[in-house]
């Protein structure tokens, strides 16, 4: 009778010492074996590693004369194995990436004679990014006019180094082409690199200048600030009449902004105006960027639109104004001394001094 | 044997259990998160991915008494493949000749900077510039605090992104080119951490590392294996679910205006780090705006390790007085209505497993002395006991060992690999057990509030001068 009355038998169990022994003993033999599986397992990936990088040296002792001479005639290659195509197609890639002409071309000949365009092709399909990125640089340089379609698919792709690096093989490939085919992207694409595209087009032989201003023409607001930025790139004062059409017609903020900026860099005089229309813009963002397109083609007659600008709520319109002041024609420290000393305003006084110090250092 | 002591041990197992589990759950995840990194990094460096739109950086570097360190620690910034960056360091009342030997190593010259105060610090004493660089410069101010002297250096920042590195940590040479890609990629991140990595045995010159090694002195191989098993998958794990806490004091970078509009480092605690971390998250919780704090796996920077006992104990000290302050400010997050991962699961999780783990382990062994002294378990359960727990631990070191060997190999010797595997046994015997106990010295020193302050670290400096 006394048994009804007892707890539950779960409770029990686990006050059962040898059940604990139990567990505590599976538990650490088992989870001991598999400490050391884990350990071989690292053994051995490192003992792999190592012949790997042995094999490596190998290959690349075996494959550097060859590829020298490669340059020059035709040799004969033999390669077993994927493995070794791969890697073979590693070195051929790097060492193209430091020569042109010729024997960049007799490199893309073997590579053709070895059959290794097939294996490229299977890699640029891969879903292994530096694959992929070795198959669009090898097939590009061979010239291969069948690629282009799956080229111009990558282009679009949403990851940037892919995006551009098919890109660049385009512009390899046929750079007027090319230019039409990525410049819908890229005024799409703000994530791509401005630097990069502009090297890209100029790598083509493609005249950034001319062709990005043509687009700019055109441009909705929502693109223009990133062909602006593209311009800039371009160093090129031909683009002029452009910016200044384009500063005259648009009203997006972001635009007007780089479009001051550019203006600043590569513009004359005869832009001052329409700077210095901006420097009472509401968004002090559009105040800075006059500021600083003033202080590169400004006259010495735009210091007193300046100077109320160093009382500015924000520090920045303060800090470029007083910089503003610093490098218009005719400006020096005694100058910029002789306005700290005038300055009732102990912000004002403050950011001269900051650039005047500044001043003295450069 | 008695009942209690029965219940008590089986309560302790599958706390045991519930910790591993859950720590490798988050190994997996770090192992699919790695995997999509490491698929990415080989192309970082390639030309064309460079230049354009990596955000300008301010390069924050608060340093107190780090006349042996902060030289190394400036050239190495120095040298950071970077297309724009400036170096901030703050000397925060260092009674040392910090100052001065910034003075003569870089030619500092005092300047006239029109300071903006928009987060409270110490009063400022002076700005230098330096004549040959012209991207550094030193804010001196009156001591307040690694906190007060980090928001000193976020007012002084010119850029929108602000770097965080400790005065004794070594960068590599892309370090921020690494650490800016999550910037890049998704316009809503707004911090990211990186991976820190014992520098002890390695050779450094001119303030770069040029040799890997592991430390020749037992603390610092302990340490290196704690450091791999909380960056490779305690962090990493965390990260694709927008669940990371914490971001190294050592090296993080974040967006400067949310930092100022988050109140920035709170300087009333010594876990001002991870404090701002979960900060960050309630506040862009708060304003309803998608955000992602995020993570770097790779090796990012290194750091020097503590070589005494005395040093080390003041760090876990402070680690564990800082990890409970950040968690009880922040402990709102659980309540959150739109609390997501970080609110729901990882600030539990730190709470279950890193904050109580020292009490929880430290009250494990007492009892179990105690109910093994006075007969209530047998000493076959003790040892068996024992055996699993250490079982347990070494589990977790072996993946991380794995990890580390899968994804990074950065140990160029086997014998250094075997070495770490051992380590990961021995660690087991005294230093587990040693900083289970200032760990939790550091609860009970947060419990009774004892004032925050710079941790007393002495760095000897000597492997940089190698």
């Amino acid at each position: 009778m006394d048994s009804v009355f007892q707890p539950s038998t779960n409770i029990d169990g686990l006050l059962n010492p040898e059940i604990l022994e139990r567990v505590l003993a599976v538990l650490s033999v088992g989870l001991t074996v598999t400490v050391i599986v884990l350990a071989l397992q690292i053994v051995f990936i490192r003992i792999a590693h190592g012949r790997r990088e042995r094999w490596l040296a190998t290959l690349r002792a075996r494959f550097k004369p060859l590829l020298f001479e490669a340059m020059l005639g035709p040799v004969s290659v033999e390669l077993r194995g994927r493995g070794e195509r791969y890697e073979f197609l590693v070195m051929l890639d790097e060492t193209q990436r430091h020569i042109t002409g010729e024997e960049s071309d007799n490199l893309s000949q073997l590579a053709r004679n070895l059959g290794l365009d097939g294996d490229a092709l299977r890699y640029m399909k891969s879903r292994n990014l530096p694959r992929k990125l070795l198959g669009i640089r090898v097939l590009s340089r061979m010239g291969l006019k069948d690629v282009w379609p799956r080229l111009e698919a990558l282009v679009k792709s949403g990851n940037r180094t892919v995006a551009l690096a098919a890109a660049h093989a385009l512009v390899r490939m046929d750079p007027q082409l090319a230019f039409a085919v990525i410049t819908p992207v890229l005024i799409k694409e703000t994530h791509w690199a401005p630097a990069a595209v502009v090297r890209i087009l100029k790598d083509g032989g493609v005249h950034a200048g001319d062709a990005l201003a043509v687009l700019l023409e055109n441009a909705p607001a929502s693109d223009a600030a990133l062909l602006v930025r593209l311009l800039h790139q371009t160093q090129d004062s031909d683009i002029l009449p452009v910016l200044r059409d384009r500063l005259h017609r648009t009203r997006d903020a972001e635009e007007i902004g780089e479009l001051l900026l550019a203006l600043g860099r590569l513009g004359t005089g005869d832009d001052r105006h329409a700077v210095l229309a901006h420097l009472v813009d509401p968004q002090w963002l559009i105040r800075l960027k006059a500021i600083r397109a003033l202080g590169m083609i400004g006259s010495v007659e735009d210091r007193d639109v300046l100077v109320p600008l160093l009382t500015d709520r924000e520090w920045w319109i303060r800090y470029r104004a007083a910089q503003a002041l610093a490098t218009l024609p005719g400006s020096n420290v005694a100058y910029l001394e002789a306005l700290q000393a005038e300055q009732a305003d102990g912000f004002a006084a403050d950011i001269l001094r900051q650039v005047i110090a500044e001043q003295a250092v450069a | 044997m008695s009942a209690n002591a029965m219940l008590f041990l089986w309560f302790m197992l599958m706390y045991i259990i519930a910790h591993t589990v859950s720590y490798l759950l988050l190994n997996v995840l770090a192992l699919f998160a790695m995997r999509a990194h490491l698929k990415g990094r080989s192309e970082l460096l390639h030309p064309l991915s460079l230049s354009g739109f990596e955000p300008p950086i301010s390069i924050i570097v608060p340093a107190y008494n780090e006349e042996s360190t902060i030289v190394s620690t400036v050239r190495s910034a120095m040298q950071l493949v970077y297309p724009e960056f400036e170096i901030v360091v703050v000397n925060d009342g260092s009674k040392d000749k910090t100052l001065e030997t910034l003075v003569a190593a870089f030619g500092m010259r005092e300047f006239p900077e029109a300071y903006r105060a928009r987060l409270a610090s110490a009063p400022m004493r002076a700005i230098w510039n330096s004549s040959k660089h012209i991207n550094l410069r030193v804010v001196d101010k009156e001591n307040g605090g690694k906190a007060d002297a980090i928001n000193a250096g976020i007012n002084a920042a010119r850029y929108p992104l602000v770097c965080v590195v400790d005065a004794d940590t070594i960068l590599m040479r892309d370090s921020m080119l690494r650490i800016s890609q999550p910037f890049i990629d998704d316009p809503s991140t707004v911090a990211c951490g990186g991976t820190v990595r014992i520098a002890n045995g390695c050779k450094v010159e001119s303030g770069m590392l040029v040799e890997v090694g592991t430390p020749v002195t037992w603390l610092p191989l302990f340490q290196v294996m704690e450091y791999l098993r909380a960056f490779l998958f305690g962090r990493m794990g965390w990260s694709p679910v927008n669940g990371l806490l914490i971001i190294s004091g050592a090296f993080g970078v974040m967006r400067k205006d949310l930092v100022v509009e988050a109140g920035g480092y709170l300087t009333d605690t010594i876990g001002e780090d991870m404090e701002l971390v979960i900060r960050l998250h309630r506040h862009m919780k708060k304003i309803g705006r998608p955000y992602r704090i995020t993570y770097v796996p790779d090796p990012i920077v290194w750091t020097e390790a503590p070589e005494s006992l005395a040093v080390l104990k003041n760090q876990r000290v402070r680690w564990q007085r800082g990890l409970s302050e950040s968690l009880w400010k922040n402990r709102g997050i659980v309540t959150m209505r739109n609390g997501g991962v970080a609110g729901r699961l990882a600030f539990p999780f730190f709470v279950l497993f890193e904050w109580a783990a020292p009490l929880v382990e430290v009250v494990g062994y007492a009892m179990s002395i105690w109910f093994l002294l006075t007969g209530q378990i047998s000493p076959q359960i003790a040892l068996w006991f024992v055996a699993a727990s250490i079982s347990f631990a070494m589990l977790l070191s072996a993946v991380a060992l794995l990890l580390e060997e899968l994804a990074y190999h950065i140990y160029p010797r086997t014998s250094d690999m075997l070495l770490l595997l051992c380590v990961a046994f021995l660690e087991n015997f005294g230093y587990r057990q040693l900083n289970a106990m200032w760990r939790l010295w550091g609860m009970l020193k947060w419990i009774t509030g004892r004032p925050a302050a710079w941790g007393v670290m002495k760095r000897s400096g000597a492997w940089q001068q190698k």
